[in-house]
């Protein structure tokens, strides 16, 4: 049984059972496989209930189980791109060697529509591949505001940025989703 | 269409202008086609992110948490990737002191052998063995004619003062000319020409003292010259080698100077190139 600031004790037990579920669905939009999903989601609940004791209480116990999922995962993005990065420098000079485990979330920089068909796909699979082309911070700031629905002052809480940096950088990414999704204007 | 406008489009989508920005926003929608077809497509979007799913649980997640949860208490958790933090400070300090040697080595200039005009004459150079080097050699000779040389210069700078000193009318003439009334002379000279005023003192002040004595001569009275002592031959137990400046030396030190080594090039300077010595 875990104190939480002046909120009630919360058992390692409650909190997983309020909280598994949360993090995990965030984990899946964030990820894009269910795979990497669950690994992510066990990941940071292990770490969320290693630091439940140090929780204060200064924030809502959902914004600080959402910081660390998305540490969690920005983390692994980095990790990520530095063994790319690496692989680059090993390979690149040797005629290449076609990596076989390509990151899911390595963000792709050009805007241009996908080439998907709805029908055969259906709507949530290429909303997905969209949002997988978004980069670490803006697919965050999508997932946080459109699927869990939170403020943008909660939003700056958990990724560290300014309530204005939100509201720029949202509106940049639901552009870019707009290409995408090759929504007409 | 401005971005500012479309950035307030997309927060007044959120509910998250204040009225004031709200109202302005709805005055230009209602203004603007264009603005009404962006704020459609921006919640048209919006809607798409919306309306993914939200997933259950994976079957046995709580399980495959709890059995992570034990293997990773059995098991402290390497949160380091090469050293642990403890030794951080250690491998911090090696290698701030590896860098530091290696700029110090760079950077600090080191004296150059002086050569002789003519290069270095093998013949009186070369030490056969260690056991014919002279026990010392007496440089008294030429330290005594350098002082007599530095005495001999010093007499001719007194020369040139003393008779400096006789056309004082001109030079009298010359400071009253260009100095302020009532000013020292010699201040006006000295300001004139600093270099010739520093000449004429140190002139005066080798003549009113006697030239000190030479210095004892150096003499290497303990072991083999230095070049036999510290080439590699001579650390051997073996017969020294025969020359410092051999052709293998010479062809060694050149192959030293070829720039895959900086720190080996300095070392080539000791020994002339082949030819020098004739």
């Amino acid at each position: 049984m875990t104190s939480i600031g002046s909120q009630q004790p919360v058992s390692e037990q409650d909190f997983l059972e309020q909280h598994s579920e949360l993090v995990f669905n965030v984990a899946l939009r964030l990820t894009g496989n269910r795979s990497d999903a669950e690994d992510l989601a066990q990941d940071a609940l292990i770490r969320a209930l290693r630091a439940l004791p140090k929780f204060r209480g200064d924030s809502k116990l959902s914004t600080w189980v959402y910081t660390i999922t998305v540490n969690t995962w920005k983390n692994r993005v980095r990790a990520e791109k530095s063994r790319g990065f690496w692989k680059t420098i090993s390979f690149g000079a040797f005629g290449g060697d076609k990596d076989d485990d390509e990151p899911v979330y390595e963000p792709n920089g050009n805007d241009k529509p996908l080439d998907t068909d709805l029908e055969k796909e259906g709507t949530a699979a290429v909303v997905q591949k969209a949002l997988l082309q978004l980069d670490a911070d803006d697919r965050a700031i999508v997932v946080l505001r459109e699927i869990e629905d939170r403020s943008y002052g909660e939003i700056g809480e958990v990724l560290g940025l300014a309530e204005g940096t939100v509201k720029s950088r949202l509106f940049r990414a639901r552009a870019k989703l707009k290409t995408l999704l090759k929504v007409p204007s | 269409m401005n971005d500012d406008i479309r950035e307030k489009l997309s927060a007044y989508l959120d509910g998250a202008l204040s009225d004031a920005d709200r109202r302005a926003v709805e005055v230009e929608v209602d203004r603007s086609e264009e603005l009404r077809r962006e704020l459609e497509a921006l919640r048209a979007v919006s809607a798409a992110v919306k309306g993914l799913p939200k997933e259950k649980l994976p079957d046995g997640f709580a399980a495959r948490l709890e059995s992570r949860r034990a293997r990773e208490a059995a098991a402290p958790a390497r949160e380091y990737f090469v050293l642990p933090p403890s030794y951080r400070p250690l491998a911090l300090a090696l290698s701030s002191a590896v860098v530091a040697l290696v700029i110090w080595d760079r950077t600090v200039t080191r004296p150059d052998p002086v050569v002789p005009s003519g290069g270095w004459d093998s013949e009186k150079i070369a030490v056969k063995s260690a056991a014919e080097a002279p026990a010392s050699i007496d440089v008294s000779g030429q330290l005594s004619s350098l002082s007599a040389s530095a005495e001999s210069a010093a007499d001719e700078i007194a020369k040139k003062e003393d008779a400096g000193a006789a056309a004082g009318g001109a030079a009298s003439t010359f400071g009253k000319k260009f100095n302020a009334p009532g000013k020292p002379l010699e201040v006006a000279e000295a300001d004139a020409s600093p270099s010739r005023a520093r000449a004429g003192a140190a002139a005066r002040r080798s003549a009113r003292s006697p030239p000190p004595p030479p210095p004892p001569p150096r003499t290497r009275s303990k072991g083999p010259p230095r070049t036999a002592r510290f080439s590699r031959a001579a650390k051997k137990s073996a017969p020294p080698s025969t020359s410092v400046c051999t052709r293998a030396s010479r062809k060694r030190r050149s192959a030293w100077a070829s720039p895959r080594s900086w720190t080996r090039t300095r070392r080539s300077r000791t020994c002339p190139p082949a030819g020098a010595s004739s």
